[in-house]
């Protein structure tokens, strides 16, 4: 973990309020999958990094994909190629997917961008993906998943590949026998990790969650970033930044 | 040249220390660079029993600063005596513990907890907004203020820093009720009191609807109030609220400050107080400036 000064070497809209954007890669730094990093904003008067997770890296590049929010991420979607920036990676815990077989890679709209880094740096594991998204308008990095491992793309409306919620689709596959998942993966709104804990079908699969919460320090100091969990010696709020930013589904408290 | 400076026979190599809050216990920023660049090290606020703090969101930007309600989530006392008391003591820094209570007695029993640890130093925490009960309640009435320095003065060994709040009409009459409490040094200024609202939802961005507001845009009340503060006691001012630069630290020292601390800086920027400290030693080096020439040297228009 360092701070770095990156080149953007890339910054294009990919779908409705979504955006690619790649930096240089800096040198023997290699992120975990879900791991994040932290971006420094130039406009001064806004104090606080932005945290994205790196959503791929490969060769010389590092990928960050972003959805438009607020001001922060709209200033970020202006930066033109060739402009600096001071990045702090890479940050957070990652999660293996090599600690499993088959896991199951589940997107949720934004929650996908974790996703790709995380199929990229499966050796052992043969990892199957779910993305899901609202419309097909939203649908972001489906392209990059196939290209990495075998990819389920459903849409709500039907507007793209399978019709339906992404969780129910997921629990259908799996009564049927069409996945047998020894774990899933998860990085979504936080009504898909809602979804995911009360579903029948995934009872007896370890289920992981990649967290995001309004950050501060992004290492662990500033305390502002936590969530709770259930732990052995009871409940604690643990720091998303350093203690996650995965966390087991049953034992964080939603 | 020189940038040390002395507080209550404490010795700092330069006036930068790492405000309580920003810094953990400082092994996060260890892995940046080494602790022994900065003058001091201000511990996160510890309390008797550890403490989970409020729910989320706890924080929310705001125009050129933050708001945070982290509600003194600590692993109490004995976590930190036995985790890090003796490894922040090895850093070649100033250790300032800062310690925290919801009742008067628990003040007395951290100031006597304290007392046996390796920190060289005690700041308490009476200015913190964003606890029910203790915190700023402590730090709003000047008695408060006297009574509850004064309880910890006859409790603990060590030098003590009392740290004001700013949500207060006259910061100077608790400057003093510290004085008269027996206080070694003040530290000012702790957050301010602040909301950020959603328009859409029409709640509060905060969890617990208000924060403590801090960063660049509280720069120039805390330069108000350190000089307020030094023109009203004799005791050392130690200056915070919103610096990010050498140029800042020199201002708040020209204000009255002895030593600042960096706080909100840090969590933009993870090298800010080390760069801090090495800018201001160029500059006492470049200038050949003591930096404690410095102190209180503002003239009004």
């Amino acid at each position: 973990m360092n701070d770095f000064l990156l080149t953007v070497l890339r910054n294009e809209r990919v779908a409705d309020g979504i955006y690619e954007m790649t930096l240089s890669r800096p040198e023997g730094v290699q992120p975990k999958g879900a791991q994040f990093l932290h971006i420094e904003l130039k406009d001064g008067g806004r104090i606080l990094r932005r945290p994205f997770c790196v959503c791929d890296c490969e060769g010389e590049e590092i990928t960050v994909c972003y959805a438009l929010v607020g001001a922060g991420t709209r200033e970020l979607a202006s930066y033109k190629p060739g402009e600096k920036l001071k990045v702090l990676l890479p940050l957070g815990n990652g999660w293996d997917a090599d600690a499993f077989e088959r896991p199951v890679l589940l997107g949720g709209g934004m929650g996908s961008a974790v996703l790709p880094l995380v199929a990229r740096l499966a050796k052992k594991a043969r990892p199957t993906a779910y993305l899901g998204f609202a419309d097909k308008g939203k649908a972001v990095l489906t392209e990059r998943m196939s290209a990495l491992c075998p990819t389920v793309v459903c849409t709500d409306n039907g507007s793209l590949g399978r019709k339906g919620y992404v969780t129910e689709i997921l629990a259908r596959d799996v009564r049927e026998g069409k996945v047998r998942p020894d774990a899933i993966f998860c990085c979504g709104p936080e009504i898909i990790y809602k979804l995911l804990a009360k579903e029948p079908a995934f009872a007896d699969i370890p289920v992981f969650v990649s967290l995001e919460k309004r950050m501060g320090c992004g290492v662990g100091a500033c305390l502002v970033c936590t969530c709770g969990v259930r732990t052995k010696e009871g409940e604690k709020n643990l720091r998303v930044c350093a203690d996650g930013s995965v966390f087991d589904l049953r034992e964080v408290i939603l | 040249m020189n940038t040390s400076v002395t507080i209550a026979g404490v010795t700092f190599k330069n006036p930068v220390i790492t405000a309580s809050g920003t810094f953990g216990f400082g092994r996060e920023y260890a892995e940046f660079y080494p602790l022994s660049a900065l003058g001091g090290v201000c511990t996160k606020g510890l309390t008797v029993e550890e403490r989970q703090g409020n729910p989320s969101p706890r924080v929310a930007e705001t125009p050129s600063g933050m708001l945070n309600s982290v509600g003194l989530q600590n692993p109490g006392v004995d976590h930190y005596l036995e985790h890090y008391d003796k490894w922040l003591s090895e850093q070649g820094t100033v250790v300032i513990a800062n310690i925290a209570g919801h009742k008067l007695e628990d003040y007395e029993e951290m100031a006597r907890r304290i007392s046996g640890s390796r920190a060289d130093m005690v700041e308490l925490n009476i200015s913190c907004p964003n606890v029910r009960s203790g915190g700023m309640a402590f730090g709003v009435q000047p008695e408060s203020v006297r009574k509850v320095t004064e309880t910890v003065k006859r409790a603990c060994s060590k030098p003590v820093i009392t740290k004001l709040t700013p949500n207060v009409s006259c910061i100077a009459d608790n400057a003093k009720a510290a004085e008269d409490g027996g206080a070694d040094a003040i530290s000012v200024i702790n957050t301010l009191t602040g909301m950020a609202v959603d328009y859409k939802t029409r709640r509060p961005i905060l969890a617990n609807n208000t924060g403590g507001l801090s960063g660049p845009c509280v720069k120039p009340v805390a330069l108000r109030m350190v000089w307020e503060c030094y023109n009203a006691v004799k005791i050392p001012v130690i200056g915070l609220g919103g610096i990010t630069s050498w140029t800042d630290v020199l201002e708040f020292m020209i204000c009255g400050a002895r030593a600042v601390q960096v706080g909100t800086a840090t969590l933009s920027d993870p090298y800010a107080a080390f760069t801090i400290a090495k800018d201001l030693e160029k500059y006492a080096q470049e200038t050949d400036a003591d930096l404690n020439a410095l102190v209180g040297t503002l003239q009004l228009n």
